[in-house]
């Protein structure tokens, strides 16, 4: 028998999740009904989380077999790396190598992308934002910075 | 009178120069937004987000309220042109409106889809107008436990959202609640969550949580997704009607407007499940249903109307009585709530200007819309024609540097890669992520209306059900609630066997 491994993996996560919310609920301190503590809602809100996440393993054992689809893994690749490499960008060399950066990573999530409109796109963008953001809307970001 | 001093105000706040530059900015991104497949007004408004903040707090509302209802405009070309739907609930669109791309009526398609959106919206504004303040006065009288049973309704509705999994949609709704706990506890100030950080102090973002479930998810889904067709160009001559479809015209927006006006009122039914009724009653009241499918006028007509009406009158609940139907309404309530603008009652009472202007501005951006969709289609034609290779950097880097300068801080942006990730496998999952921004954005309204009115009562819970309006409210969300998990057995039943 097959079954949906992504939803069930979900599921356990919030159960987890559920259960997580519970116990520091407690820790936070549930209090009484007519004077309630931080951790109540938390509590509350955590084993009712819980009681789903058990009604969804149950149902998803015996639920329909999924399609299967491969795991896309060069957008995913490319859009995680790209953010990594804005955050490193913008914490050291400032809005415009940031921006840059950002447009050449995540072009590589898709087969498609060419060299040369990549680089036309990695200056013509970061000109452009620079412009807008920082000249237009005055945001407190260096274009460029030295990183040390 | 009173509605006409009302309107008149409302007028000349919408006409304001400021609010009018804003509105047209709102309606164009929508409508940019709502060509582009794969990237829905929900990632749009977030974007915005940050730089609402610096607005007056109606030109900020008019704005992103102009991008959702731009992009319906905007989901029905990409229909149309590319059978690929650009919002959800356009895809009905793509049923007749491709095949009339493909007989060479495009022209036609688009033009009569954009006065029926215009017809559509037209009529839930007027709804809105008559049946909003209505409905306000009604909910002045409410207390903490009226309010608190109202959004209970509106959770269990949110999680009929997900409508084909109401287990999972249940889920994400208590599991944003749950992460709507995140932060400082108003009352107690005890740091919930915040496992000794200071960054989690203030709770999770709203705008880095939308646009890591949305967007970045959104993104990561639709590259290389697209398959890229050029659509052909589209000329003024080509959009004239044939007499019989035009003399058709009233009687299907008609009917689409009021099945759309009927569901966008309701919360959690929504935008899409208003487009696919009425294409489903448009068939049905037919003549010759068997058309449906090859391209008539009739298929794309009462679905834009239907979907449009039903993203004006999505307001009502959501401005009147503070409860949201649709992860896009919880948004702009978002947006309302940071300005200190608290929606319901007190909102027509304390900031007329913002309602009422709120409401006419809807109508100058129907307008605006009209001339953004007929006049120059050209431009959004062209715009299906970029690859989209070039285009999901941009879009990337503006969600980079938009979540990066809500204070300037990197952990925003890793907490963007975080739910990114967390959405994308929601996705994979078959969860959906709306209920659960829904639960997100009414939790700490939901916690703090639940905790006095227990005080209220002296930790009575009975007191819930005792109350006529209360347990009627809670009553009806239980109903509902049972209604969804027997269809849904019942469905299941059906698939297996």
């Amino acid at each position: 028998m097959k079954v949906n491994t992504a939803a069930l993996a979900g599921a356990a996560c919030l159960l987890i999740a559920g259960l997580t919310g519970v116990w520091f609920g407690t820790v936070y301190g549930i209090g009484s009904a007519t004077r309630m503590g931080p951790g109540f809602f938390p509590a509350a809100a955590g084993g009712i989380l819980a009681l789903i996440a058990i009604l969804i393993l149950i149902l998803e054992v015996r639920g329909p077999e999924p399609e299967h689809t491969p795991f896309p893994w060069r957008p995913t690749l490319a859009v995680l790396g790209s953010a990594i490499a804005f955050m490193v960008g913008i914490a050291y060399f400032g809005l415009i190598p940031a921006i840059a950066l950002t447009i050449i990573v995540s072009s590589f999530g898709d087969r498609q992308s060419n060299w040369p409109g990549v680089l036309v796109l990695a200056v013509l963008v970061p000109a452009f934002m620079g412009v807008v953001f920082i000249w237009g809307l005055n945001l407190p970001i260096p274009l460029f910075k030295a990183p040390f | 009178m009173d509605l006409l001093a009302n309107i008149s105000l409302g007028l000349e706040t919408a006409l304001h120069p400021t609010n009018l530059m804003f509105c047209f900015f709102g309606v164009f991104l929508g409508t940019f937004i709502g060509v582009l497949p794969g990237i829905g007004s929900i990632t749009a408004i977030s974007m915005l987000m940050p730089l609402s903040f610096y607005l007056d707090p109606t030109a900020a509302v008019v704005m992103l309220a102009g991008v959702y209802y731009g992009a319906e405009y905007g989901g029905s070309t990409a229909s149309i042109l590319l059978n690929m739907p650009g919002t959800p609930s356009s895809a009905v669109t793509c049923l007749d409106g491709h095949p009339l791309a493909k007989q060479g009526r495009a022209g036609v398609a688009l033009f009569m889809t954009t006065i029926a959106s215009f017809a559509g919206g037209s009529f839930g504004i007027l709804l809105l107008l008559f049946v909003g303040p209505a409905l306000a006065s009604v909910t002045l009288s409410f207390g903490p436990a009226e309010y608190f049973a109202l959004m209970v309704l509106g959770l269990v509705a949110a999680a009929a959202i997900g409508n084909d999994a109401p287990a999972k949609g249940m889920a994400m709704v208590v599991f944003g609640l749950l992460l709507g706990t995140f932060g400082a506890d108003v009352n107690s100030g005890v740091a919930r969550f915040t496992f000794g950080s200071l960054y989690l102090y203030d709770g999770i973002n709203l705008v880095v949580l939308a646009m890591g479930l949305f967007g970045v998810a959104e993104i990561i889904a639709s590259i290389g997704a697209s398959k890229h067709e050029v659509p052909d160009k589209v000329t003024f001559r080509s959009m004239v009607p044939r007499r019989d479809e035009a003399r058709g015209f009233p009687f299907q927006a008609l009917r689409g407007a009021s099945i759309g006006s009927f569901f966008g009122t309701l919360p959690g039914t929504g935008l899409t499940m208003a487009s696919f009724v009425s294409y489903a009653v448009e068939k049905r009241v037919s003549r010759n249903p068997s058309a449906f499918g090859t391209g008539v006028t009739a298929g794309v007509v009462a679905p834009e109307a239907a979907n449009n009406a039903a993203a004006q009158t999505a307001f009502i609940p959501t401005l009147t009585l503070g409860v949201p139907g649709s992860a896009t309404m919880a948004l702009i309530l978002g947006a309302l709530l940071i300005h200190g603008i608290i929606p319901g009652p007190a909102m027509l009472a304390n900031h007329p200007d913002t309602f009422w202007g709120l409401i006419m501005s809807f109508w100058v951006g129907n307008l605006l819309l009209l001339i953004l969709n007929i006049p120059l289609i050209g431009l959004w034609v062209r715009l299906l024609r970029v690859p989209y290779h070039y285009l999901y950097p941009i879009i990337l880097s503006l969600v980079f540097l938009g979540v990066y300068s809500l204070n300037n801080n990197v952990y925003d942006v890793g907490m963007l890669l975080v739910f990114g990730a967390i959405g994308y496998g929601m996705r994979l999952g078959g969860f959906s992520p709306a209920p659960l921004l829904i639960g997100f954005i009414l939790g700490p309204m939901i916690e703090e209306n639940f905790r006095r009115a227990m005080m209220l009562s002296r930790g009575d819970f009975g007191m819930l059900v005792s109350r006529p309006i209360t347990g009627a409210i809670l009553a009806l969300s239980v109903l509902l609630l049972v209604w969804m998990l027997v269809s849904a057995m019942a469905r299941r039943r059906a698939g297996v066997s």
